[in-house]
């Protein structure tokens, strides 16, 4: 940028005879210069120069731009997003344990106590996790401190529900819905702001990396229009053909244009399908976990809790948000919409089969309560009969689990073909700018030592 | 004035207290006003019970409590008499018992999941004069709010549900004689100096929202502040979590609650008087003589004491049974 003026003078210098206070002379050059070759050469080295140097700056600030976001959601957005997300299903998990586990009338299964156990650790690992991912984000941090505060209060009930239960106290009654009300409305709905505020940033920051390069393919156009023009220019005064060094700018700036174009569209459309497998996660599949979970935990708190009000209204509740109209609508209708290949649409498919399962064994057991077997009912809750709630939701835990597991290698799969894509792309358009900066000096220079 | 136009009246004065008591109208048989007035009448112990305020000419304090004398000695298991209710519950092969549940000590779930309480002794010992046979019971759990509508549409044969009877609940259903005679009291931790509810002015009292408890507690003199919950025993989880100083409700509920709770007891004398009885539907009146019949033999073997002993020992030794009252 600083040779700008300098070199005008330089012009100045060469030419000028007649020097005169600046301004004034600078105009009077610049007219006597349009007037021969020489002249317009050099002022159409210097802006042929720099618009190759301007172009190749924004080139290289937009792929470094789009370099560091993609990074950012391979290594930062997405990694805080999959532990937001295990902590959500983790805190459902847990409760939905609980809840199921205090069905089995105070002496638990060592496996529900397991269950209970890796969900508090993951629960907890994934704050500490969250809490250093998030970084400065103020709104994030806050939510994982409220959540890290609540969960104490949680597991203060459900220990107290524990020991009551095993004693046969009904008030252990009391503690386990108090520690689930903490849970689905409190805790939860935090945990679920959390990852939709996730979810945001996430689509931000997809929408910056996978946006058409304007400015970028705009500097490479015009830059290329300019050496074209330079081109013309030279045939019709000189009367050769090819300038070496004009050439090779030209060659150098539609490099630099087909590879941004490749490289921005390819990393787009993988961009594109890792967005769509992240909010295949984010947006269908954890929320269907956290509806099944949840529904899960109404049911076993609607066996238990026989006098706290009805609460088939919200396993309803949980379901319908699961899936309805026969799997096209509700979490896994979604799913299934995001869901591109086959084997995707599979396992939504499959997920959705042991939906319809789980609710026909919860109706069996509800329908077992109602008639006032409720010994019989609890039984169809807990045992490991293929038909029973506890094994047909296992099976829709499971089904769910794999689509994410699934969806989440997909991702992986596309932010690296994505990150691949732009790989070499900030060095590459900067080498391809100077290439095509010193093309031009040297191409007019070689010309311009014709006229001496 | 026809007897129909005044069962049109009384039916009218029921929906009006539904309305204004907002769902379980039985245990609001009137709204809940502060100072005099109809509503204000209803004092603890300044009546003789939480009915009398409803009074209607078939239904007085004084015969409040009068149930239908039973007819002769009770029929043997497995012989009831033909055509009776108790013939069609023995043909059908088990008796349908409406029950609340998780209600320590009248109903709780044993480790096996079974019920047991003060209230299934009751059924069971009604099952055996039936069929010779304690276990010929399906017991039919209900929420609170469920018990009467499900007693009249016939889906249960009576109800043990530790209803109070009351004279808006007797234009519905027929009661039984008085089983157990519950009275409101204090449930404190040990060591407290709260000995009963004078000393609870300004202080946070626990009791289930919707109950006669609740009603007792906001017109009651001493003034404590109601602290309201869904269930009576999640006031037992509050007094241990430390956020009210004492729970107040029926003193065989409280009972229930000290059993789970060596650190609680009941304390201070009783400031309201509840009278249970069996819930029978008014269009068998056999059953109801039936049911007084059983009622009145566990007292005289001693069943009555025995179940006492067992589910209610925090209220120290057993009193005399409550006397039956009859009509004809």
């Amino acid at each position: 940028m600083t040779s700008g003026r300098p070199t005008v003078q330089l012009s100045l210098q060469t030419i000028g005879t007649r020097r005169a206070p600046s301004g004034q002379a600078v105009w009077r050059v610049r007219r006597y210069d349009w007037d021969t070759t020489p002249g317009i050469l050099r002022v159409a080295r210097i802006v042929l120069v720099l618009g190759v140097l301007l172009a190749g700056g924004v080139g290289v600030y937009a792929a470094l731009a789009r370099v560091n976001t993609t990074r950012d959601i391979a290594e930062h957005l997405e990694p805080l997003s999959t532990t937001v997300t295990t902590l959500y299903r983790s805190l459902a998990d847990a409760d939905a344990t609980v809840a199921a586990g205090y069905l089995s009338g105070g002496v638990e299964p060592t496996e529900i106590q397991t269950r209970y156990e890796r969900d508090l650790a993951a629960a907890t690992a994934s704050l500490a996790q969250a809490g250093t991912q998030a970084g400065g984000e103020q709104l994030t941090a806050k939510r994982i401190a409220d959540i890290t505060t609540q969960l104490p209060t949680y597991t203060g009930l459900v220990e107290r529900a524990r020991a009551n239960n095993r004693q046969g106290f009904v008030v252990g009654v009391s503690y386990l819905r108090r520690a689930s009300k903490l849970m689905q409305d409190s805790i939860l709905p935090e945990a679920a702001e959390l990852q939709q505020r996730q979810a945001a940033r996430l689509d931000d920051a997809y929408r910056r990396a996978g946006s058409v390069p304007v400015v970028a393919l705009a500097a490479c156009g015009v830059s290329l229009a300019g050496l074209v023009w330079a081109q013309v220019f030279l045939l019709q005064r000189t009367h050769r053909v090819f300038n070496v060094g004009l050439v090779l700018a030209s060659v150098a700036v539609i490099a630099g244009l087909v590879w941004w174009t490749v490289a921005g569209v390819a990393s787009a459309g993988s961009l594109v399908g890792a967005l769509g497998h992240s909010r295949s996660v984010s947006d269908a599949l954890a929320p269907a976990q956290i509806a099944a979970l949840q529904a899960r935990a109404f049911e076993s708190l609607e066996l238990v809790d026989r006098n706290g009000g009805a609460i088939e209204p919200d396993f309803e509740a949980r379901m319908q948000r699961l899936a309805r109209n026969n799997g096209t609508g509700g979490a896994l209708g979604a799913a299934q919409h995001f869901a591109t290949d086959r084997q995707g649409k599979a396992l939504v498919q499959a997920a959705i089969d042991a939906t319809r399962g789980y609710a026909a064994a919860h109706r069996v057991l509800r329908r077992l309560d109602d008639a006032g077997e409720y010994p019989q009912a609890v039984d169809a809750a807990v045992n490991s009969h293929p038909a029973s709630a506890a094994t047909t939701f296992d099976r829709l835990d499971a089904a769910l689990k794999s689509a994410v597991e699934y969806e989440h290698g997909a991702f992986e799969k596309d932010i690296e073909h994505a990150r691949g894509w732009l790989t070499g792309l900030p060095a590459g358009t900067g080498m391809l700018a100077l290439v095509a900066a010193v093309g031009v000096v040297l191409g007019v220079r070689q010309r311009l030592e014709e006229y001496r | 004035m026809s007897t129909r136009f005044a069962l049109a009246c009384s039916a009218l004065a029921a929906i009006v207290l539904a309305a204004t008591a907002g769902g379980q109208w039985w245990d609001h048989p009137v709204p809940v006003t502060a100072g005099p007035g109809p509503a204000g009448a209803v004092r603890p112990m300044a009546g003789s019970s939480p009915g009398s305020a409803s009074a209607t000419p078939d239904c007085t304090p004084q015969n409040l409590l009068a149930s239908l004398r039973p007819q002769g000695p009770l029929p043997a298991p497995g012989q009831m008499p033909a055509g009776s209710t108790m013939a069609r519950i023995a043909k059908r092969g088990h008796l349908i018992v409406g029950v609340l549940e998780d209600v320590s000590p009248m109903a709780v779930r044993d480790m096996n999941l079974q019920l047991e309480g003060f209230d299934i002794d009751i059924a069971r010992d009604i099952a055996e004069v039936i069929f010779g046979d304690r276990e010929r019971v399906v017991f039919r759990p209900l929420r609170e709010a469920d018990r009467f509508p499900t007693l009249v549409s016939g889906q249960v044969d009576l109800l043990v549900a530790g209803a109070t009877i009351t004279c808006p609940r007797r234009e519905q259903v027929d009661f039984s004689t008085v089983y157990y005679e519950a009275g409101q009291r204090v449930l404190v931790n040990r060591g407290s100096a709260v000995r009963g509810l004078d000393d609870l002015r300004g202080r946070p009292v626990c009791t289930a929202g919707g109950s006669t408890s609740l009603r007792n507690l906001q017109a009651s003199p001493a003034v404590p502040i109601p602290v309201v919950t869904a269930t009576q025993t999640d006031c037992l989880m509050l007094l241990q979590l430390g956020k009210v100083d004492a729970v107040s409700t029926d003193d065989n509920l409280l009972a229930g609650m000290a059993a789970q709770d060596p650190r609680t007891e009941v304390v201070g004398p009783r400031f309201t008087e509840e009278p249970y009885g069996v819930a029978i539907n008014k269009n068998t009146p056999d059953l109801v003589r039936f049911v007084n019949a059983v009622l009145q033999r566990r007292v005289e073997d001693g069943r009555w004491r025995a179940s006492y002993e067992h589910w209610l020992t925090p209220l120290g030794p057993p009193p005399s049974p409550p006397t039956p009252q009859y009509r004809d």
